[in-house]
């Protein structure tokens, strides 16, 4: 029972860094902390139901929610965020922009398809057995994806000149510019490709819990959140450490527990870690920007 | 009018030059009706007292603020409020007095970025020559930009700009912080070695002495205004040009250390002015 627990850990853990990492660098590189993010999840997941019950096999489907993730965040950003900045709004009234985004978002989506629930339909294939855990077809994939866009993301970041020239305007985006970066490309490349993060993790999400409604991504931000804040916002390799502990911890919690404590636990850790590091982690992002700003 | 003194001497071709220029965060400007100009070659230095405007002028020549009116013209082009990429791209290069580097990446990233707009090999071969010139960074490629010294930092900052071969260098107090040892290592040798290889330099500098010795030419800036434009050894003689414009006398400087005592009596003696342009030009 605990290896099983372990396996559901690794599976949710998996999921949330998907959608951790894309919400670190979205924030970090785009200033813009969107706590829309969770609905552009779950429109994403509708996306890939729409597409798997059309008759397209249900992974082209995850494919095509991660496309439709990508661009609607650039959209978003382009048409909603992006005049509210040239109007001089700053954090804050951003943060107060993103959650009505985000109502907006459930209700229209609420409009479309009501109160319902819904399932993305997965053929239920063969069940794999690995050190003593089993795993569905759909958890493998789901670990899968994961693990190569965060290796993917990684050479990214690290290998080329793109990658860093988007960790330079995360941290700077003046000293960017005065590299020669334009920096409006690359913040428009961070909602392009944080937007992939979250309509795959969106996708994914969804898969796994089996069915979803209109609130589903919404309430998932709050463990997307801990997750992030837990390693450092900013930082993905932090969201990826963040992701697994907040996974294992809120699995080894519905082992314990009970299943219903999986959020309070996020959220336990959350506020756990903000009193022993409050100088890290989203606190000295968001200063370090207003200081650059 | 501020008082000028003649400009012969002065390389002829004129590089980087801002005319009437006020520039403002709101509605009061900080900066009003400035002209200077940058000649090719040359080391132009702005002094003035804290608060005169001097980091708002630079500000407005580099990008990142857009002047209320006037005009920035860069190699005959007019560049007013031109991005800070688009101005890099034409050979400027910039080091700001705070945030010179990218904290969060590697000495090596750092440089890298300094050159985005060139071809790869050609990166390579630019960081090269740049820590032949600071040998200091060599040891510290795959260091934090958050982990390095004041010194350190203000070298990889300058380093960094100099990876893109910039044909002006605007260093923005490139010594504020540093202790005086190491800010005559910075202006004495990095800066002159600079100009004397080529590179047009415009210095604000709170070490205004120092500043003038190794400078072309220099402009007094006060309460947002130019106060004077002169040849700098003829303000170096002036005894009333520290009391009025610098806050304080232009002699030797308040705040030297104990380890820079024995260097003083050498550099107030004779002022090692220009070398740079002035043999150039005939």
């Amino acid at each position: 029972m605990f290896l099983q627990t372990v396996g559901f850990g690794i599976v949710t853990a998996s999921i949330l860094a998907l959608a951790a990492v894309g919400f670190t660098v979205q924030f970090s590189v785009t200033n813009i902390l969107n706590l829309a993010y969770g609905d552009v999840m779950t429109a994403s997941a509708f996306v890939a139901y729409v597409s798997a019950t059309a008759g397209l096999n249900p992974w082209i489907g995850m494919i095509t929610g991660g496309i439709f993730g990508s661009l609607f965040s650039y959209l978003l950003n382009r048409f909603v965020y992006t005049p509210f900045i040239r109007r001089g709004s700053k954090l804050f009234v951003m943060i107060i922009v993103t959650i009505s985004m985000s109502l907006i978002l459930q209700n229209v989506m609420q409009i479309i398809w009501g109160p319902n629930f819904f399932t993305v339909p997965i053929p239920a294939g063969s069940s794999v057995r690995f050190l003593g855990m089993i795993f569905t077809t759909s958890q493998i994939v789901i670990i899968a994806v994961a693990v190569a866009a965060m290796l993917g993301l990684h050479s990214l970041l690290t290998f080329t000149k793109l990658g860093k020239a988007m960790r330079a305007t995360a941290t700077d985006p003046e000293l960017a510019r005065n590299c020669g970066i334009r920096t409006k490309r690359i913040t428009d490349l961070a909602w392009l490709l944080s937007g992939l993060l979250c309509g795959l993790g969106g996708v994914a999400l969804v898969i796994d819990l089996g069915s979803f409604q209109s609130t589903t991504g919404g309430e998932f931000l709050v463990p997307i959140i801990a997750a992030a804040i837990l390693g450092g916002v900013g930082q993905p390799y932090g969201a990826m450490l963040g992701a697994l502990v907040i996974g294992m911890a809120t699995e080894m919690a519905a082992l314990v527990i009970n299943p219903e404590y999986k959020e309070v636990v996020a959220f336990g850790l959350l506020i756990v870690m903000l009193l022993i590091r409050p100088q890290g982690l989203l606190a000295e992002v968001a200063s370090q920007k207003e200081v650059a700003a | 009018m501020p008082t000028s003194s003649d400009s012969a001497g002065r390389p002829a071709q004129e590089y980087l030059s801002v005319r009437q220029l006020t520039v403002g965060y709101g509605a009061a400007p900080i900066i009003s009706d400035v002209s200077i100009e940058v000649r090719e070659r040359e080391i132009v230095a702005i002094i003035g007292p804290n608060g005169a405007g001097k980091s708002t002028l630079l500000k407005a020549m580099t990008g990142r603020l857009s002047p209320q009116s006037g005009t920035v013209v860069l190699d005959g082009k007019d560049v007013t409020g031109a991005a800070g990429y688009e101005l890099t791209r034409s050979g400027v290069g910039y080091v700001p007095q705070h945030n010179d580097v990218f904290s969060t990446l590697t000495v090596r990233d750092n440089l890298e970025m300094g050159g985005y707009l060139l071809p790869k090999a050609e990166v390579e071969h630019r960081i090269g020559y740049v820590l032949d010139t600071f040998p200091i960074l060599k040891p510290l490629l795959k260091r934090s930009g958050k982990l390095l010294s004041g010194g350190e930092r203000k070298l990889l900052g300058i380093g960094r700009c100099l990876v893109s071969s910039p044909k002006i260098l605007i260093l923005d107090e490139p010594t504020a912080a540093l202790s005086p040892s190491l800010a005559r290592t910075i202006l004495e040798d990095h800066v002159t070695a600079l100009a004397r290889a080529g590179t047009t330099v415009l210095l604000v500098e709170q070490r205004a002495r120092q500043a003038m010795e190794i400078s072309n030419w220099c402009y007094v800036l006060v309460a947002g205004r130019v106060e004077l434009s002169s040849e700098p050894r003829s303000l170096l003689s002036r005894p009333d040009v520290g009391e009025l414009y610098l806050g304080r006398p232009a002699g030797p400087e308040p705040d030297r250390g104990p380890d820079s005592v024995a260097g003083d009596g050498s550099t107030d003696g004779g002022a090692a002015v220009p070398q740079v342009a002035a043999g150039d030009e005939s």
